[in-house]
């Protein structure tokens, strides 16, 4: 289980979050929208300290980790995993070495036993035969999912996915989808998912959030979100020019 | 001229709020290296970069570096035909003091900035960040190497430059002051000793330790997107000559 409360984090003068509350419960899948700017990677990154607030409550698992140090965040990161929006692959690496490393750091592999487990991995998202390539080598869409496969190497109890079908074509979309659903439903992963992709966000949110000005707008059912009559939501939901949004 | 105090004054801030924070990142790194769970993959990785990187300019520069100071003792050795101390004059000034300032120099501009660029690219980028997501610890494993690395390769080079500013000095000595090679070898085995060679070995281990934690620190420490690298870089290249320098003074004043 995961909680924000009252969340507020400006940066300078710029108020991103003014006040964010939200519950994950254990095993479930929430996606969080909002326009480009809502704050969104802001919010995620509370998670696992990479961000701090100014204030507010975290709670994970039931322990306050409001002020955890970056050393305290090091014993959570482990179980708490994340795909960032951008592709974060060490651009000095080969595909599987990425992969590898928190293998060779974490499981005490060796380098050799690391880069065939990696070598694993990149199998399962059909990455295998690319896996000595370096990542400007390849496209947007292949980094974001070998980010994914490094994410995974050490079958974190949590995900934080900060949009990971953007960027990927319609069948890896998919696939990528189908994957964060199957880990909550095979092995009780619970998953924040950042993304834009209606088709995703219908087809496997437990619960979407939706942030706007800084605060939570909704927080509901995908058939909440459907039937709400808010403007704003509805003009995200129909994807409107015209509409209350500002820009 | 208030402006003038103002900017003074705003510089001498900023350069203790510069010094501030590299005392604090070598607390770090200090802590780090204390209980090290030193990355062997990614040290090998580093030593043989930064080796490959500073080799060549490192022999090329030693090279000139003993021409030179023999082009320049030159008037004097053939004003007062003191031939045979012109080896001595060599290795006491380049083994002592020239050779580790430029070698130290010629470091930092290659290897202390590319350093510098590429992790504050990696910062900008978010790679830094993902490394902490992955639960890795960017000082264990991205800092503590390369201070490894620098420190090693520069007492390296250190001893390779001297080869190379000998071959140098040897060269020069014989084709423009008609110095036979055995008789500057000999003055210079006779008079340079020990202790000055260690004393220049000392003070490029010194300039490693100062160059890796300076390119370190302003690499990790990066603000504003891709602008930002180019300031980071620039920055180091300037805070990693004067700290070579003011150690430089320190290190020559206690070893004299
Ligand atoms: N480290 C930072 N320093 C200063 N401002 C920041 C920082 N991180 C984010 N911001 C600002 O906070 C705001 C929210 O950013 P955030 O990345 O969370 O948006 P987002 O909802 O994820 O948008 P997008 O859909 O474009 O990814 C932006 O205006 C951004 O400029
Ligand atoms: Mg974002």
């Amino acid at each position: 289980m995961i909680e924000f409360e009252d969340i507020h984090k400006a940066f300078g003068a710029q108020k991103v979050l003014d006040g964010v509350s939200l519950t994950v419960s254990q095993g479930r899948i929430v996606y969080i929208i909002g326009k480009s700017g809502a704050g969104k990677s802001v919010l995620v990154k509370h998670l696992v300290g990479l961000v701090r607030q100014d204030s507010g409550r975290i709670r994970f698992e039931g322990e306050d980790i409001t002020h955890f140090t970056e050393r305290d965040f090091f014993g959570l990161r482990r179980r708490c995993a994340m795909v960032f929006q951008h592709s974060t692959l060490f651009d000095s690496m080969t595909l599987v070495e990425n992969v590898a490393l928190p293998i060779r750091r974490h499981l005490g592999a060796t380098q050799r036993e690391a880069l065939e487990q990696a070598r694993e991995k990149l199998a399962l998202v059909d990455m295998a035969a690319l896996s000595d390539r370096l990542p400007a080598e390849v496209g947007d869409g292949l980094r974001k999912r070998v980010a994914i496969a490094r994410a995974l190497t050490l079958t974190p109890r949590y995900m934080v996915f900060d949009e990971p079908t953007t960027g990927l074509d319609p069948v890896n979309a998919v696939r990528v989808d189908r994957l964060i659903r199957d880990l909550s439903d095979r092995t009780g992963v619970t998953s924040v998912v950042v993304s834009h992709d209606l088709r995703s966000i219908f087809g496997v949110a437990d619960r979407i959030v939706m942030l706007y000005q800084g605060k939570v707008l909704l927080d509901g059912t995908p058939a909440e979100f459907r039937t709400s009559h808010d403007p704003v939501v509805r003009q995200f939901v129909t994807g409107a020019v015209e509409g209350p949004m500002a820009l | 001229m208030s402006d003038a105090v103002a900017r003074l004054g705003a510089g001498a801030i900023a350069l203790a709020e510069t010094v501030g924070a590299l005392a604090m990142f070598t607390t770090r790194v200090a802590r780090a290296a204390l209980r090290p769970r030193l990355d062997r993959f990614e040290t090998w990785r580093m030593l043989y970069r930064v080796g490959v990187e500073s080799l060549p300019i490192v022999a090329t520069t030693a090279l000139f570096a003993g021409a030179i100071a023999v082009v320049q003792t030159g008037a004097n050795v053939v004003k007062f035909r003191a031939y045979e101390v012109v080896g001595w004059a060599f290795g006491f000034s380049v083994f002592r003091e020239i050779g580790p300032l430029l070698v130290g120099l010629m470091f930092s501009g290659r290897v202390g900035a590319n350093n510098t660029a590429q992790l504050s690219t990696m910062q900008v980028t978010e790679q830094v960040d993902a490394l902490r997501a992955l639960a890795i610890d960017p000082i264990e494993y991205l800092v503590l190497p390369r201070v490894l690395s620098m420190v090693l390769m520069m007492t390296t080079l250190a001893v390779i430059g001297n080869a190379f500013a000998l071959v140098g000095g040897i060269a020069t000595s014989w084709a423009m002051l008609g110095v036979d090679p055995w008789v500057f070898w000999n003055s210079f085995a006779e008079y340079v000793t020990l202790t000055d060679f260690a004393n220049g070995v000392i003070k490029a281990a010194a300039f490693g330790l100062a160059i890796s934690l300076v390119s370190c620190h302003f690499g990790l420490a990066v603000r504003g997107g891709a602008l930002g690298v180019g300031r980071a870089v620039n920055s180091s290249v300037v805070a990693s000559a004067i700290s070579i320098f003011v150690l430089d003074y320190f290190i020559t004043w206690i070893l004299k």
